[in-house]
Parts: C-alpha cells; sequence; structure tokens
C-alpha cells in the first residue's frame, strides 16, 4: 500500500474536525467573520467611495468611483473644523473629564464599601448600581427637568425654578458640564463594581503585614491596595472610556441645545443630513480611536496580568475603622449616591403627569399621557398603538437578542474553553472583542452601509427587525462570549470528559451536562444581553424606521418635539422593563446551583 | 483479555515533548500504577490510554482491540474502549444527584427502568454509600465523593479502571482507608486498575507493577519490590526513598569506595576499576549509628518520631546524613559517633551517567530502563 503519505497528510485534519470543540469553533468563527469582520471593513471601503448623493458635484463619475473626497471634507477643508475638529475636541474634553471623574468617585466609593466599616454598605451598592442599569438618557431627560429654565430653548422653567425660583445659568443646564457630570452619575458603576470585587479578593494579610511594619493607613493604600487592584483599574478605565467615546443620548439631549456636538451626536447628524460619506469617516476615525485606546492600555494589562490572579481568603472583619464619624460618613454617602439614584426617577414621574411642561402643581395633574386620547395627534403611552409597537419591538428584539447571544455565549464559550491555547480560542476571543471597539453610533452606520440594499441573493432588510436584532446581536457579543467564556471554563474540563468516558454523542453531553451546567452562567448572559438590548439607544437611533421604532428612539423623538411628558412616560416603561431584567438576573445570579 | 498494549506511543505538544515513545504491556488484572512527579508525563499517558488525548504516534491497544493506531488513522472515542475513569477531582456533575451520577453511564447505554436500578443499588452497596444515593455531590464529603466517582465507573461494568491521583485530595487518616478500600476493590472486582499517583508511598504499597517516568520518559518498569531494591538510576532511587536518599560522591580504590577519609567495603562481583568516581546513595532507614562503624561522624540533632528515630550526622569531610532508625534512642547532638552501612543500605551509581551500577543484592535486569 502506497497511502501511507497521504494518511499523513489527512489524519491530523480528520481528527481535528472530529472533536466537537472544534466545529463549533469554525462555525463561531465564520458567524464572526460575516457579522463583524465584513462589515467593519465595508465601511473603510465605503469611507472611500463616490455615494450616489454627491454625483452632481464630480460630472462624469459614477457613484462607488475610489474617491478622497469625504477624508479630505472631513480633515482638511472649510467645513473641517464643524465636522471634526469642534466634535473631537468636544469628545475628549467628555471622554477625559468623565472618566477621570467616574474614576475618582467610583474607586473612593469602593474603598469605603470594601475597606471600612461605614453603615449602610447593602444601600450603597444599590444606589450606585441603579442608575447604571436605567438607559443614560434617562437621566440627561431628568436634569433638564430639574434644571431648565424659563429662558431657554422650551420657554418651560424646570423643576428647580419652579419650587425655589432659583435660575440656574445655562451653562449647568446644557453644555459639557452637565453632559460630564450625567454621565458620570450612569457610568461610575463600572469602577465602583470592578475594584469593589478585587478589593474584597484581596489578600487581607498583605495590608496587615504592611500596618506590623509601622505603615500609615495612606501609605498602605499607595504602596499595597493600588498596586493589587491595578489590574481592575485598567479593566474599568477602558470600559468607561470606551463608553464616554460612543456615548450620544446624553450629549444628544443636553449638547445639541447648547450647539455642543460630539462624535456620535455628529455622526447622527450628518447621517440624518444624508451625508453618509462624512458619517463613514467619522465612523471609521472612532472605531480607531476607541481600537489604539483600549488596545494600549490592554497591553498594560497584558504586562500586569500576574496580578490580577492573585486571591487570597475573603477578607475577616476586619475592616478600617471610621471611629465616631462613621454615621455621618454613612449618611452622607447614601445621600450622595441617592440622589442621582432616586431623583431622576421621582422627576420623570412626577414630569409623566403634569398637563404642561415645567408646572408643577396639583391643578396640572393629568393622566393622559399614560392613558388619555388624542394629545396633539397621540395617545396616552400605554394605549397608543404605536407605543404598543415600540413596546412589543423593544420587547421582541432584547428576548431574541438575549436568546441568540446565550446560543452564542455556549458556543463560544465552548470553543474557547475547550479550545484553550490554541490559535482559534484566540482568534474567537479576538474577534469577539471588536465590536467593544466600535461605538454604538458608529456600529450603527456600519449596519446601515452593509444592509441597505440586497446582499448577494439576500433581499435588502433594511427597514425591517433583523436588521436591529442583527446590529444588537453583534454589539453584545463581546459580553457574550466573554459571559459564555467564564461560565465554560469550569465545565469543560473532566466534568465533561467524565461524560466523554460513556458517550460519544456529543449533543448527549451538551443536553444532560453541559448546559445544565452553565445555566446560571447562561442565564446571566441571557438577562444582561436582554438589559442592554432594551436600553439601547446610540445603535438603534441610526437603523430604526416608523414601523421599527424601539421604546428609546421613540421617546428621544418626543423630545424633539418638545413633549417631554411622553419622553418621561416612556422612559419609566422602559426602566420597569430593565429593572424586572436586573431583578431575574440577581435572583439568578444568587440562586443556588 | 484486558490486556493494555502501548506500542511507541508517543505525545508532542508542538515542539515540547510530553511523552516520549513509549512501550508498556499492562496484564489482565493488574494493578498497575504510573509514578513519577508532576509534569512527567504519567497523566498524559493515562488520558492517551482512555483516549482522552491523541498521541502524535504509535498504536494502543485494549482487550486485543486496537483503539489507536496512529498509521492506520484509528481512533476509538472513549466511550467505546471499555475504560472507566476517576478524575483528580472526582468530576461528579454537581447538578445531578448521587443516584442520577452513578446511573448516567448506563442510561446513555439504554439500559434504564428497574434493571439500570438495581445495579447502580448493588454498586452503590459495594461502596458502602447506597444511604447517600438521594444527595447531591456538595453535600458529600471528600471521601464520600471519591466513592462516588468509582461507582459511577464500576456500575457501567468498566473491566479496566484508571485512576487519576485519586487520593491526593484526601486528608492523611482518610487516604489510608481509601487505600485499603481501593485494594479490597481491585480484589473483589479483579479489574485491571491504572493508577496514577506521584506519591511514592502509594504506588510501592497499592501495586502490582508500576512504572517511574521523569520528563515524559519511562525510567524502570517494574514490581515495587524489584524497582525499591535495585532501582536503575539515581532518579529512581531517590524518588521512591521515602526518607531523602543520602548522597555522596566517590572513588573506587582498593576493593572499596573511599567516600573522604573513609573506606567502604564493595560486593565481590561489582564491576568496578580503580579510580573511577561514583556516586554513592546511602539509604537512611538501614543505616545505623555506633561508636565503632564505616564513616566517622558527629550527631548534629536528634528527634524521636513515634516509633523511630531521625538523627541528622555530619561527616568529617562535611557531608550530612540522615539516618532513620527503627527504635527509640535519642542522640546527644555533638556526640562523636560512626555510622554503620548494612549491605542492602549502599546503591553505586555511575557519576557520569547517574545509571546504578549493579554490585549483589537481588539482581534483575534493568533492560526497561531508558526506553
Amino acid at each position: 500500500m502506497t497511502i501511507s503519505l497521504d494518511h499523513r497528510i489527512s489524519r491530523p485534519w480528520r481528527q481535528n474536525l472530529r472533536r466537537p470543540h472544534v466545529i463549533v469553533g469554525v462555525v463561531v468563527l465564520i458567524v464572526l467573520f460575516a457579522l463583524v469582520i465584513i462589515p467593519v471593513a465595508e465601511i473603510a471601503f465605503e469611507s472611500l467611495r463616490l455615494q450616489d448623493r454627491d454625483l452632481r458635484r464630480f460630472p462624469g463619475a459614477e457613484a462607488g468611483d475610489w474617491t478622497l473626497f469625504y477624508w479630505e471634507r472631513v480633515l482638511a477643508s472649510p467645513l473641517s473644523q464643524r465636522i471634526f475638529y469642534q466634535p473631537l475636541i468636544n469628545t475628549m474634553i467628555v471622554t477625559i473629564g468623565y472618566t477621570a471623574l467616574s474614576m475618582v468617585i467610583g474607586v473612593a466609593l469602593a474603598w469605603l464599601v470594601a475597606r471600612t466599616d461605614i453603615p449602610f454598605k447593602g444601600l450603597i451598592s444599590a444606589c450606585v448600581v441603579l442608575p447604571y442599569i436605567l438607559p443614560a438618557w434617562t437621566i440627561a431627560l431628568a436634569w433638564t427637568t430639574m434644571f431648565r429654565t424659563d429662558s431657554q430653548t422650551l420657554g418651560a422653567a424646570g423643576f428647580l425654578q419652579t419650587v425655589t425660583g432659583l435660575s440656574v445659568p445655562d451653562w449647568v443646564t446644557f453644555g459639557l458640564f452637565p453632559i460630564i457630570l450625567v454621565m458620570v452619575m450612569n457610568y461610575y458603576a463600572y469602577a465602583y463594581l470592578l475594584t469593589t470585587a478585587a478589593l474584597s479578593s484581596m489578600n487581607r494579610q498583605l495590608e496587615e503585614a504592611a500596618m506590623m511594619h509601622g505603615a500609615s493607613l495612606w501609605t498602605i493604600i499607595r504602596r499595597v491596595n493600588l498596586p493589587l487592584v491595578l489590574p481592575a483599574l485598567v479593566s474599568s478605565f477602558v470600559l468607561t472610556f470606551a463608553t464616554g467615546l460612543g456615548a450620544f443620548g446624553v450629549p444628544y439631549l443636553l449638547g445639541l441645545p447648547a450647539d455642543v456636538q460630539v462624535m456620535a451626536t455628529y455622526l447622527y447628524t450628518s447621517t440624518t443630513l444624508g451625508r453618509y460619506g462624512d458619517a463613514y469617516v467619522l465612523t471609521v476615525i472612532l472605531i480607531a480611536m476607541a481600537g489604539v485606546t483600549i488596545l494600549l492600555t490592554s497591553r498594560m494589562i497584558g504586562l500586569r496580568q500576574s496580578f490580577a490572579t492573585l486571591t487570597g481568603k475573603a477578607g475577616s472583619s476586619n475592616l478600617v475603622p471610621l471611629g465616631r464619624y462613621r454615621r455621618a460618613i454613612g449618611i452622607g454617602v447614601v445621600t450622595l449616591v441617592g440622589i442621582p439614584a432616586f431623583l431622576p426617577l421621582g422627576l420623570m414621574a412626577l414630569q409623566s403627569v403634569q398637563t404642561s411642561i415645567g408646572n408643577f402643581t396639583w391643578a396640572g395633574f393629568t393622566l393622559d399621557y399614560w392613558v388619555g386620547t388624542n394629545i396633539r395627534g397621540f395617545d396616552g403611552v400605554l394605549v397608543d398603538p404605536r407605543m404598543q409597537r415600540a413596546i412589543w419591538n423593544t420587547f421582541f428584539i432584547s428576548l431574541v437578542v438575549g436568546v441568540i447571544s446565550v446560543l452564542a455565549a455556549f458556543a463560544a464559550g465552548y470553543a474557547v474553553a475547550k479550545g484553550r491555547g490554541t490559535r482559534m480560542a484566540a482568534l474567537i476571543e479576538q474577534l469577539a472583542f471588536v465590536p467593544y471597539l466600535v461605538p454604538g453610533v458608529a456600529l450603527g452606520a456600519v449596519f446601515l452601509a452593509m444592509f441597505s440594499g440586497p446582499i448577494g441573493p439576500f433581499p435588502s432588510i433594511y427597514g425591517t427587525l433583523t436588521l436591529l436584532i442583527l446590529a444588537c446581536f453583534v454589539s453584545q457579543l463581546p459580553f457574550a462570549v466573554r459571559a459564555g467564556t467564564t461560565a465554560m471554563m469550569q465545565i469543560a474540563g473532566e466534568l465533561e470528559e467524565a461524560g466523554a468516558m460513556h458517550t460519544r454523542n456529543w449533543l448527549t453531553i451538551a443536553r444532560r451536562l453541559l448546559i445544565p451546567l452553565a445555566r446560571r452562567g447562561l442565564l446571566v448572559a441571557f438577562v444582561l444581553t436582554f438589559i442592554s438590548t432594551a436600553k439601547e439607544l446610540n445603535l438603534v437611533i441610526m437603523l430604526v424606521t416608523p414601523r421599527t421604532e424601539m421604546l428609546s428612539t421613540v421617546a428621544i423623538g418626543f423630545m424633539d418635539l418638545a413633549m417631554e411628558q411622553f419622553a418621561n412616560a416612556i422612559a419609566l416603561v422602559l426602566v420597569a422593563i430593565t429593572l424586572v431584567g436586573a431583578l431575574i438576573a440577581r435572583m439568578a445570579g444568587g440562586a443556588k446551583l | 483479555m484486558t490486556r493494555i498494549f502501548l506500542d511507541t506511543v508517543e505525545k508532542r505538544f508542538g515542539d515540547s515533548v510530553a511523552v516520549a515513545p513509549m512501550s508498556l504491556d499492562i496484564a489482565e488484572g493488574e494493578f498497575f500504577s504510573l509514578v513519577g512527579p508532576s509534569g512527567c508525563g504519567k497523566t498524559t499517558t493515562m488520558r492517551m490510554i482512555g483516549g482522552l488525548e491523541t498521541p502524535t504516534s504509535g498504536r494502543i491497544s485494549v482487550c486485543e482491540t486496537t483503539v489507536f493506531d496512529a498509521a492506520r488513522g484509528v481512533s476509538t472515542p472513549p466511550s467505546s474502549r471499555g475504560i472507566g475513569m476517576v478524575f483528580q477531582s472526582y468530576a461528579l456533575w454537581p447538578h445531578m444527584t448521587v443516584h442520577q451520577n452513578v446511573s448516567f453511564g448506563l442510561d446513555v447505554r439504554g439500559i434504564r427502568g428497574s434493571k439500570a436500578a438495581s445495579r447502580v443499588k448493588t454498586t452503590l452497596e459495594q461502596l458502602q454509600i447506597a444511604h447517600l444515593a438521594d444527595r447531591y455531590p456538595g453535600e458529600l464529603s471528600g471521601g464520600q465523593q471519591q466513592r462516588v466517582a468509582l461507582a459511577r465507573e464500576l456500575t457501567v461494568g468498566a473491566r479496566i479502571l484508571q485512576l487519576d491521583e485519586p487520593l491526593s485530595n484526601l486528608d492523611a487518616r482518610l487516604r489510608m482507608e481509601m487505600r485499603v478500600e481501593l485494594k479490597r476493590l481491585h480484589a473483589e472486582t479483579g479489574a485491571t486498575f491504572v493508577y496514577v499517583t506521584h506519591d511514592q508511598m502509594e504506588a510501592l504499597t497499592l501495586s502490582t507493577r508500576m512504572a517511574v517516568m521523569r520528563d515524559g520518559i519511562v525510567q524502570q518498569v517494574g514490581t515495587p519490590r524489584e524497582i525499591y531494591e535495585t532501582p536503575a538510576n539515581l532518579f529512581v532511587a531517590e524518588f521512591l526513598s521515602l526518607n531523602r536518599l543520602n548522597k555522596l560522591s566517590g572513588v573506587v580504590e582498593n576493593g572499596g569506595v573511599r567516600i573522604g577519609n573513609a573506606q567502604l567495603a564493595l560486593p565481590r562481583d561489582a564491576v568496578l576499576h580503580h579510580g573511577q568516581d561514583v556516586i554513592v546513595g546511602l539509604r537512611p532507614d538501614e543505616l545505623r549509628l555506633e561508636s565503632e562503624g564505616d564513616i566517622a561522624c558527629k550527631v548534629v540533632q536528634s528527634f524521636i518520631a513515634g516509633a523511630t528515630t531521625l538523627t541528622t550526622v555530619e561527616t568529617e569531610t562535611g557531608y550530612t546524613l540522615n539516618v532513620v532508625e527503627p527504635e527509640r534512642r535519642e542522640h546527644t547532638p555533638g556526640r562523636q559517633l560512626s555510622v554503620l552501612c548494612s549491605v542492602g543500605a549502599m546503591l553505586l551509581f555511575n557519576s557520569d551517567t547517574e545509571m546504578r551500577i549493579s554490585c549483589g543484592g537481588v539482581e534483575t535486569p534493568a533492560s526497561d530502563a531508558k526506553a
């Protein structure tokens, strides 16, 4: 027989292809390639090609011709200042300012809760997490309701002016200052949550050893705690920073009235003006900015990764005593974190039952915006068929995205956990991370460019829920894959092999062992992706059509129509949906296996 | 015949060799141990037999059936090899009760209902855990989990049982108990056991035969007694020594070995030549301290540990030696004594190759050494 050579070549391949995690991995890679790599490459190409509506500027040219026109217009034309440089400067001010503030506040709170005997710890944690669960723009909405004055855009007084008669200066209501503050309120939870986990899992004996050497509290924090929580700090920095670059809702509500544009809002403006070429260029720049920042920082994490694996026995009750100011500090902190948590909800509820904006009196009380009929052409939020469609769309899209995210979490998590150390596992993780580098508005632009026409044999999906589902799914991929990998890491080892000793049918092993074992992690993945899809605005604002409106886009639409009561009522419905989701996640997370 | 046969089986991970080409022949009903320090390739070898790891080359047959052959592209899945596996972590499925864990293998093989129930019951009783059938693994102690893991493999009637460091997660007392239990199960079931451990005491007491591995290479295969008495090389001798082996360098002179200024007699049949450098291994538990002996020394410290006495002494040439005497006789530190070597105490090794130089004692051909 002379086929031995043949065997030697084909055997490893055939054997690999029989392995379930390789099969699963290949499928995952194909999906990632189609949904992540192709769209991102597509938008880079599109930014270099002539768009239909600019044909008249170039007699004789055809749509799709290669051109640097858009890059020139964005970067080096009389319009550049307005299109690019001013938004860029604003984006940097907002991102850096809010990231710095969020980190300081988040870390300080984390230390107080994890390391001192401050009272009301549970309450403090709840208050930090609550605004983070809410859609970011709802707090912006509440901010305007609070601080608006009758000399501004709508000519209606805010809550503060109505009650106290004080009118704050314009820069407090609209512009960079409120954008930064409101975003801090929303996202300081990143730094808080990540560092709390790191601080409380840290080995207390390290601190005690420093204490025995006579180190002061400050020295311990600076020399012992800080270096050890550095990985958590870097991770929260990356999360906070990336979120800032792509933030849309808050600058849209608080920036535009003062003519403050950030890149994300200008990107949106460009598409509404039909300047798709500019939008694509801005998208590429935004992706590059996020990518470079995150890659630089993750290189730093990589260098210091060894710290991250440090775990010790959970600390005993040996906490830093705050002494006789303990209660006072506790009450102060609760107030500080409680205001951004609860006041916006109260204000929104209040505004949604007032006949006219800025009129906070009993006489103005009305339930029309909830259950009434024909208020300037709309019915109440709970009865209007368009509103019900938005509720249904939001629910349906979130549900489907949650379900496919769980599938992706399971499949990718399995392929990564089982193939640990292989090139395939690394590639899956890297590809799944890419959407994280793409700010929401930019991702929306990518999908807009990609799917506005038919692709090959597939009809155009623009204007369908499918497009929204696909886009939301892609934006959730990094989180789904991360959650799935964590869940599968513990399972795809001896527990699975013990099953393989009894059956060769991988589907049996998946159904009877892997899925039941991972169910808690998968449920968490579902709820997380469900919630963030339900409150999604940045991404979907680019893609919705009248038939596919979601709650968040409808609410923003009402803001544009100066019908804030509707916006507030819808925000509350959305808050209710996300809170229910979060509660389920909490119950799932705390459930016993 | 539940014979396991490995023919030049090799495992590489990229460029690194986990297991160098090795051949093994494990007979029916054996209690065969793979021993060695961590990273020596013993677990990889077991996983290759079980089908959880694919060898890079070679052939494996189980019960006269080829289950793996790199040249012919044969690779039978783990479940078809008729091998049961007890994992180091036990790998009990936490979402299933003891009964569900144990009946899983029967269930996926299509054995259900009363037949399955009675087989599970028999196995659980055999392992004395019948009363735990409805508990979840999280509610069991380490020893009980261990028994469930054994039951899960035994209940499907596996004739070959592979155990990966099964006792390493148990405390000392429980380990002793489970050792006895494993020996009993082995006798009772008549199954072939393949046992992976880094604990030389476990291997020496449990095995009918064992293979000592280092850096992916089998150093020696034989019965525990053979290997203990005639280790193939310095590594095997040191690894199996229950108390740390004393190592000294010596020179062959005048029909004896000179260590510093002490002269030890050599057995007549030792094949050595004058002036040859050797490594002398002295087994601590076969040395005695007397006023008249072979190597003059001074007592550094001496402890009584239960029934034995552990003494550290320093020779005139500066070697520190451990002496373990099987009775209680504390020696005062600083006292001048002499180490008395019995015939079985001394092992000689080639100082270049570290291979043992045979000289008297129970002789076996060290043919398996250095594969």
